[in-house]
């Protein structure tokens, strides 16, 4: 079992309980967010460097850190771009390391399947990043504690939240660049889903369904303030995803300590509107948020624009090409 | 398959046990549904007395006022794992009055019709009104019925339907088992039972194909043609000790045993462990996941 130390348990649930209790804002600096988008042409590309130069320019504080990785592990198929691929998980972690962090937990709750380490060893993550087991913790079968929802977006009041992410200094949204069937595009925000433990709420995690899915995505935004955001957008998946898409290829990562800009950074390199996104409309409800006033480093948007395909049903969330 | 390794996962099982007599998922805290497992797997084996003792103690302490178990004693609401409990205590292991209560909270969360909230949310997502909803049930109180639940919610009723040979609670099974059949994939077998739209392609898990087909005992072999076979060309690729013990348990349920496969994956979790143990024990009287339909 993890210990749970009393000065964590309370810093994470102040830290949860105060971005409830003041939704007007989020702590992070919303006025001009910096996101990155570095070109990463394969997963062969020296991931390790282009990620800590990312983590230097954005001024990560991860020296001493508790810092914890959460990738995007859905399935076992190793051959679709389903799942945050291990070269960028392993190459994430060695990053933190090499910047000090003082522990890099790797930790995850798939929504459908309930054997998470067969799934990781299918998915590669055994062989890609050293010492995998003793550095991962399986979400859903997570010891938890109950936080409350003071101010929810969904008709949520609480929500039990696994120790291990609730205890860390620094939550990083390790998704991956996908199309979603119902809410369009699935990115750093969305990826906050699997913290929610399916020991308690099941497989798939439906009361988040049910409580509004929009809603509850911008929730968990919201519970984890001391986040940053590195999304594989090297190989995604356009179409039909997040699961029965087709490999789309947009060859960058891009990254940032504030998920909603660089979901909408996201959105616009694979030519959808963030702004009829609805978990980003409902953080620019709350905070006031403009998804056009960001500050871009590395590549321009325009330069490595890459039309995914959406299903049918959804083509209205297209980027107007004007 | 030896009576070695059987003994190995017994002990491993006694090993992980804690003080309080619950089961932990990996270490830790004890959760009911690493607990009912554990109990389920010790009383095929029917050994390890006391460790079985303790944790119906555990088991009984944690069940709720309205009779059903959270999955964790600090967690403020009953779920799925209620079915798990049940079969770990149907064997008289909690009073009549206890199981009674919790077998009428088991029934009161199976949908027998579609509410006007579902009707709305299927009109607006176009979820065709072919797929039946009726009859199964949910993984968390008040949310759409999937498929683990369910097969788990008839296994349950089934098991309290046999002691208390009552035609309500078969009635409750049969609609399960339609509910079940409702939810095949295209591929024959099943997965988490998700709505077809935009799903129309999705294919099975081996899994819950075989915990489907294990609750769909007594449904003739003829209409399940297609999800056996998709069982048995799952075994082939088997990648985890949990996907082979229920595609062991669920074909064994139709007769066809095929206990000698083995694959090279650790038991990760209690529940792994309890699995592995129980399709191994797959031909024994005291199995209470393969007991008589009723």
């Amino acid at each position: 079992m993890h210990t749970l130390s009393r000065r964590h348990f309370f810093l994470g649930c102040f830290a949860a309980a105060s971005s409830c209790t003041r939704p007007q804002r989020n702590t992070t600096n919303v006025k001009r967010a910096k996101v990155s988008v570095i070109r990463a042409e394969s997963y062969s590309a020296d991931l390790t460097d282009r990620i800590r130069r990312i983590l230097v320019e954005h001024r990560v504080a991860v020296l001493g850190k508790n810092v914890l990785l959460k990738p995007n592990l859905v399935e076992f198929n190793p051959n679709a771009p389903i799942n945050t691929h291990p070269a960028f998980v392993a190459a994430a972690a060695e990053a933190f390391h090499s910047l000090g962090a003082s522990e890099v937990r790797i930790a995850e709750g798939p929504g459908h399947r309930r054997m998470t380490f067969d799934m990781a060893s299918a998915a590669g993550y055994f062989a890609a990043i050293p010492r995998f087991e003793r550095n991962f913790t399986d979400l859903n079968l997570d010891e938890v504690h109950r936080i409350q929802l003071a101010n929810p977006f969904s008709t949520l009041s609480h929500l039990y939240l696994p120790e291990t992410v609730l205890r860390c200094d620094l939550l990083v949204s390790l998704a991956k660049m996908k199309t979603h069937h119902w809410t369009g595009a699935t990115l750093s925000m969305k990826n906050l889903f699997g913290v929610v433990p399916g020991s308690v709420y099941g497989w798939p995690k439906n009361v988040l369904h049910w409580a509004g899915i929009d809603q509850c995505i911008a929730d968990l935004h919201y519970l984890f303030p001391r986040q940053f955001s590195l999304v594989d957008g090297i190989e995604g998946m356009e179409g039909n995803g997040p699961i029965l898409g087709s490999a789309k290829r947009a060859e960058v990562v891009v990254a940032g300590a504030h998920a909603p800009s660089v979901d909408a950074t996201c959105c616009r390199i694979m030519r959808i509107d963030p702004d009829k996104i609805g978990y980003l409309q409902l953080v620019t409800r709350r905070s006031g948020w403009n998804s056009r006033d960001i500050e871009q480093i590395g590549e321009r948007v325009r330069e490595v624009q890459t039309r995914f395909s959406l299903i049918s049903d959804l083509e209205h969330l297209r980027l107007n090409e004007a | 398959m030896s009576m070695a390794e059987a003994d190995s996962l017994e002990l491993q099982l006694l090993r992980t046990q804690n003080k309080d007599g619950g089961w932990p998922y990996k270490n830790g805290s004890s959760w009911t549904e690493p607990t009912a497992f554990a109990l389920l797997a010790l009383q095929a084996r029917s050994s390890a007395s006391e460790a079985c003792a303790a944790g119906c103690a555990w088991l009984n302490h944690c069940q709720r006022p309205d009779g059903a178990w959270a999955p964790h004693p600090s967690i403020d609401s009953g779920t799925w794992v209620t079915s798990l409990a049940v079969l770990a205590l149907s064997q008289g292991e909690l009073s009549q009055a206890k199981f009674e209560l919790a077998i009428a909270w088991l029934t009161s969360q199976i949908k027998d019709h579609t509410t006007l909230l579902e009707r709305i949310v299927r009109r607006v997502n176009h979820i065709p009104a072919s797929e039946n909803t009726a009859g199964g049930s949910p993984w968390y109180p008040g949310t759409a019925s999937w498929v683990g639940p369910t097969a788990l919610s008839a296994l349950a009723l089934n098991a309290a339907a046999s002691k208390q040979n009552d035609q309500r609670l078969q009635t409750f099974v049969s609609h399960a088992k339609e509910y079940l059949l409702s939810r095949r994939c295209i591929d024959g077998g099943w997965n988490h039972g998700g709505t077809s739209y935009r799903s129309e392609n999705a294919g099975s898990y081996p899994e819950m194909t075989g915990m489907a087909l294990l609750a769909l005992g007594g449904v003739p072999d003829a209409q399940l043609t297609a999800s056996l076979d998709r069982a048995e060309n799952f075994l082939v690729g088997a990648r985890s000790l949990e996907a082979l013990s229920w595609l062991q348990l669920g074909l064994m349920r139709h007769g066809r045993s095929r206990l000698d496969l083995d694959v090279q994956s650790p038991a990760w979790t209690t529940r792994d462990v309890a699995l592995r143990l129980l399709a191994i024990s797959a031909t024994s009287s005291s199995n209470r996941l393969l007991a008589p339909v009723c």
